[in-house]
């Protein structure tokens, strides 16, 4: 058998067993939900029969699936206030993830705002990225990639935090863009503070997060978060990265490895060298940055070597 | 299935039992896990439906079923009757004590039954408490499911989340929505909310038991004269139904005066009371229980033979309900509307106030929408111009409407788009209009009682029963004479109510220097109301005194009166002062003054300028209003008790504010006496 990329159709049934299998339903909750790991080698061993999981030999995945009706008043709380939720067989989910990030593909993103913008093909995403402590040229490199792209019509994808992420978040949007924010945090407790729900509702921002909606940061949903900024997007655009260090290195090396889309670099940026090394393209106007069309939009991917024996060990 | 459906029966209710047409094709859809809708009268075994499939899903191993109920009283029947046929039924709802709640807890791995409130389903506890001991329901039953319907007469934004619960559960669970009333135009709505697919099981309404009775409006001396009559005259017990908790108090209280054993029953009530009340309704140990909708849905007690309407209802729907509650056991009952001239008003009041104003949603949400970090609800109070009772009925709308959310004592705007729904809203008020005016022609009486209910409710079977007034041209043998409606009319005007002094200040609000508990030493001792807002006695008096300026005699032989009754030696009388009603209530203080020889002094003056108290819509705003408006005449003579006169009092800041000032300048102890309780009115 041929190696095959994950995929995955909307079905409502297999929806809501999603859901009941990967949400963490309460702050009290002992049940631990499953990973996306352990949720897709899951779903290859009941062969796509997730309400199959109920009868499972596996006594504590046969508790999470008993869980139909909590995860139902899990999910129409949140649906009932705005915050949708996407599994790879909701027609919203970016299946671009399914294609690149294989077993790494969150089962559960929670969103608020207009969850289709994630999946739509007909857009283009510039992810803009960099490390927390950037210098003041760095952020005025994150601001004018961010205001490029709002002027082009493409969204850009951020991380929300401060630094970097905030100054392209405001670019973008002060440009009449639009943002696609995946947070470290979950995203009812970020719009609690009040200004990214403003943006939400003036339909400038989009949040997205795989952690429990009241979840607050952690360095692992840190971790776990960066590679969801850069397989989401067509192009990534590192304003700010130090060699060997923190998120945006590994994340970008990560990107690259796994052939993410194109990366670009801010010559400017302390590793630039050893990014290029990797693959990366120097870019030093933001023009650059489009210079070549996107060849990768999720539907023809280009997997490594890495993925494709991962996935033929996982899924065929 | 339908030979295990039928062992079931004959296993739970006995070897002689077979269904009634359309009770297997309901249970084998639930068992199957297809969704259905039964509407069924009461008493037709809509409940020994779910009964019978749960028991077939248990017997294949399959898990409890969830039955989500919005009354306790029926709860408490429905267990009961599963416990009789073998089932292990329980219940979860805010009324268990934490004990009752263990107990419960304990058990509930065992229940095949699980009775839930709408309110408990969406709590945080009951998720991770109460489902994670449980396998999962195998199947979802919502009683009385036209609340979930803004066209039922009954909606209630709690089931708003049930419908969006529904549509997150797998398809192999089964769902069975029941109710015993609704209009086409419902049974429409709840279709397309529960779903394609679904079976709908729709009865008729014919009740032959009932004989249904109307009387032209009367004024409440001639209604309450009337209801003595009828009550003596009743074998058994019944219920009067009423529209809101103080008709309710003060209908049960003049039947009490005339030894009729008669209690209140309504929704401010603690659950333990209205357990107790309905327990000695169903022995027979009461003769009267004067009733808001609060008992409403699902009380059964088969052989009530009365119910009378001592105001019209707010709709053939819920009247239907109601009165269907007599003649469900026995071969005859009477079911008599009486209406009044307030009745128009008071459902103008309910209509109008069901929804938020758009002013005051936009107004909610915007201050939301500004805040970083959310606001509370005292905060809330501080900022808008919204009645306490209002904002906290728009906060619970609008939570359930999913545009704002509570995160500990906080609220927050959510992510969900809010467009006022005008339309709906619009929609939803003149359809609640026509509701009542077909009562208003029920009425008349003009053609037969039990057709026309039907008729209203869409129920294609209605023909004249040949029993009710209209059909037999009979009149019911109880009008009063004067006597007797003069002895009703003088306790209406009796109704002294006691007033209690504030012990608080509202929590932060700008213009308002004082903070936390007020002194007792500056606080006004327990005073007197003399009459309230529309009560056909010393309240409307009074405002119509007001009107001209003038107290009347009947006025002050009230007052003279409560004086007497209260026992209190005022020094001297004041009162608070009033931009349009100042020499009013001077000649009102004049003259009650003279026969206590007590002096009048004017204590306070009232910016000329000031806004008037009333168009202050809450209890923060109020209470900063009073106090920038409110001043002590200096100099005047203050020693001993004072008996402080008002004319109608809402908040109750004016006099409280008014009392602080007066006991801070040297006062003696404050008498408040107020002419008329305007709480509520609009
Ligand atoms: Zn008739």
């Amino acid at each position: 058998m041929g190696t095959h990329v994950l995929s995955a159709e909307p079905d409502r049934d297999k929806h809501v067993l999603t859901i009941t299998l990967a949400a963490r339903l309460s702050a009290r909750s002992e049940l631990r939900p499953l990973s996306p790991a352990r949720f897709w080698t899951v779903y290859e061993q009941l062969g796509g029969d997730l309400p199959a999981a109920a009868e499972s030999e596996d006594a504590e995945l046969r508790q999470l699936a008993g869980r139909t009706a909590a995860a139902a008043l899990h999910a129409a709380e949140l649906e009932g206030q705005g915050i949708t939720l996407l599994t790879p067989f909701h027609a919203d989910y970016p299946q671009r993830y399914l294609a690149r990030l294989g077993p790494a593909t969150p089962p559960l993103l929670y969103v608020a705002g207009a969850s289709a913008l994630l999946a739509d093909p007909d857009r283009h995403r510039l992810a803009v990225v960099g490390s927390r402590d950037a210098t003041d040229a760095e952020l005025d490199a994150a601001r004018s990639a961010a205001e490029a792209a709002a002027d082009r019509g493409w969204d850009v994808v951020s991380g929300g935090a401060k630094g970097v992420d905030a100054v392209a978040l405001n670019a973008a949007v002060s440009h009449g863009g639009t943002v696609i924010a995946l947070l470290t945090e979950g995203v009812r407790r970020a719009m609690r503070k009040g200004a990214l729900r403003r943006l939400v509702s003036d339909g400038q921002a989009v949040l997205a997060a795989p952690v429990h909606p009241d979840a607050g940061f952690t360095v692992g949903n840190a971790m776990a978060r960066n590679k969801l900024i850069y397989a989401l997007a067509d192009v990534t655009y590192v304003a700010a990265v130090v060699e060997g260090e923190g998120g945006t290195w590994n994340g970008a090396a990560e990107a690259l490895r796994r052939g993410y889309g194109r990366v670009g670099v801010n010559p400017q940026a302390q590793a630039a060298g050893a990014l290029q090394s990797l693959g990366a393209r120097p870019v030093a106007t933001t023009a650059e940055l489009y210079e070549a069309p996107p060849e990768d939009t999720g539907q023809t991917p280009s997997a490594t070597p890495v993925d494709s024996a991962l996935q033929t060990s996982l899924f065929d | 299935m339908s030979e295990a459906a039928r062992a079931s029966l004959r296993k739970l209710v006995g070897p002689e039992a077979t269904f009634r047409p359309g009770q297997l094709e309901a249970v084998e859809a639930l068992v199957r896990g297809d969704r259905a809708l039964v509407v069924q009268r009461t008493g037709w075994g809509k409940s020994a439906v779910y009964f019978i499939a749960c028991d077939l899903l248990r017997q294949q191993d399959r898990g409890p079923v969830l039955v989500l109920s919005p009354l306790l009283v029926l709860m408490r029947n429905q267990i009961d009757a599963a416990t009789r046929l073998g089932l292990k039924a329980l219940t979860f709802n805010s009324s268990l004590s934490k004990d009752e709640r263990q107990a419960a807890l304990d058990a509930v791995h065992e229940a095949d039954l699980l009775f839930i409130t709408p309110e408990a389903l969406q709590s945080a506890w009951f998720a991770p408490d109460v489902l994670s001991r449980i396998d999962d329901p195998s199947a979802v039953v919502v009683d009385e499911v036209h609340c979930i319907s803004e066209w039922g007469h009954d909606f209630r934004p709690k089931y708003r989340r049930i419908r969006d619960f529904l549509g997150q559960l797998p398809s192999t669970v089964g769902v069975l929505g029941t109710t015993a009333t609704a209009t086409q135009r419902t049974i429409d709505d709840i279709v397309e909310q529960l779903g394609d697919g679904l079976t709908a099981i729709v009865g008729d309404l014919v009740r032959p038991s009932l004989y249904l009775h109307v009387l032209p409006p009367r004024e409440q001396p001639w209604r309450l004269a009337w209801l003595e009559r009828f009550v003596r005259a009743q074998t058994g017990a019944g219920i009067v139904y009423v529209l809101t908790t103080y008709d309710a108090e003060r209908v049960a209280a003049w039947l009490a005066s005339q030894g009729i054993d008669a209690v209140p029953y309504t929704g401010v009530m603690e659950d333990a009371d209205r357990r107790a009340i309905e327990d000695r309704l169903a022995r027979n140990e009461v003769e009267a229980v004067v009733a808001t909708t609060a008992l409403g849905m699902g009380y059964d007690k088969p052989d009530l033979t009365w119910v009378v309407h001592y105001q019209t209802p707010a709709g053939p729907v819920s009247y239907y309900q109601q009165v269907g509650r007599a003649g469900r056991g026995v071969p005859e009952a009477t079911g008599v509307m009486l209406q009044g001239p307030e009745d128009a008003d008071v459902h103008d009041w309910f209509i109008t106030t069901a929804y938020p104003t758009q002013p005051m949603a936009s107004t909610l949400l915007a201050e939301l929408d500004r805040a970083d970090g959310g606001l509370t609800e005292s905060q809330l109070l501080a900022q808008v111009n919204i009645p306490q009772g209002r904002l906290q009925s728009a906060l619970v709308i609008l939570t359930d409407d999913g545009v704002i959310e509570r995160a500990g004592n906080r609220y927050f705007r959510t992510a969900k788009r809010f467009v006022y729904p005008r339309d709906r809203v619009e929609a939803v008020m003149a359809a609640r209009r026509r509701e009542y005016e077909q009562l208003v022609t029920y009425a008349r009486g003009e053609r037969c009682l039990m057709e026309t209910l039907q008729l209203a409710l869409d129920d294609p079977t209605a023909q004249p029963c040949g029993r009710c007034g209209p059909c037999t041209g009979s009149a019911l043998p109880f009008d009063p004479d004067p006597a007797e409606i003069d002895r009703a009319a003088r306790f209406l005007w009796q109704q002294v109510g006691l007033l209690e002094p504030r012990k608080m200040w509202p929590y932060q609000v700008a213009g308002l220097p004082v903070k936390g508990r007020i002194p007792a030493t500056h606080r006004a001792l327990q005073g007197r109301i003399l009459g309230r807002y529309r009560d056909g006695g010393y309240g409307d008096e009074a405002l119509a005194c007001r009107a001209t300026g003038q107290p009347s005699d009947r006025l002050l032989e009230g007052v003279a009166a409560l004086l007497d009754d209260w026992d209190v030696e005022p020094a001297w009388v004041s009162w608070v002062p009033s931009n349009q009603h100042d020499a009013f209530l001077q000649r009102l203080a004049k003259a009650v003054a003279e026969p206590l020889g007590a002096p009048v002094r004017p204590s306070l003056r009232k910016r000329d300028d000031a806004e008037r108290q009333r168009s202050m819509q809450n209890s923060p705003r109020a209470a900063a209003n009073a106090w920038r408006n409110l001043a002590v005449i200096p100099g005047v003579e203050m020693a001993g008790p004072v008996l402080l006169l008002d004319d109608v009092v809402r908040t109750r800041w004016t006099l409280t504010v008014a009392s602080y000032l007066l006991r801070e300048h040297g006062s003696g102890p404050i008498l408040p006496l107020v002419l008329c309780d305007v709480t509520g009115a609009g």
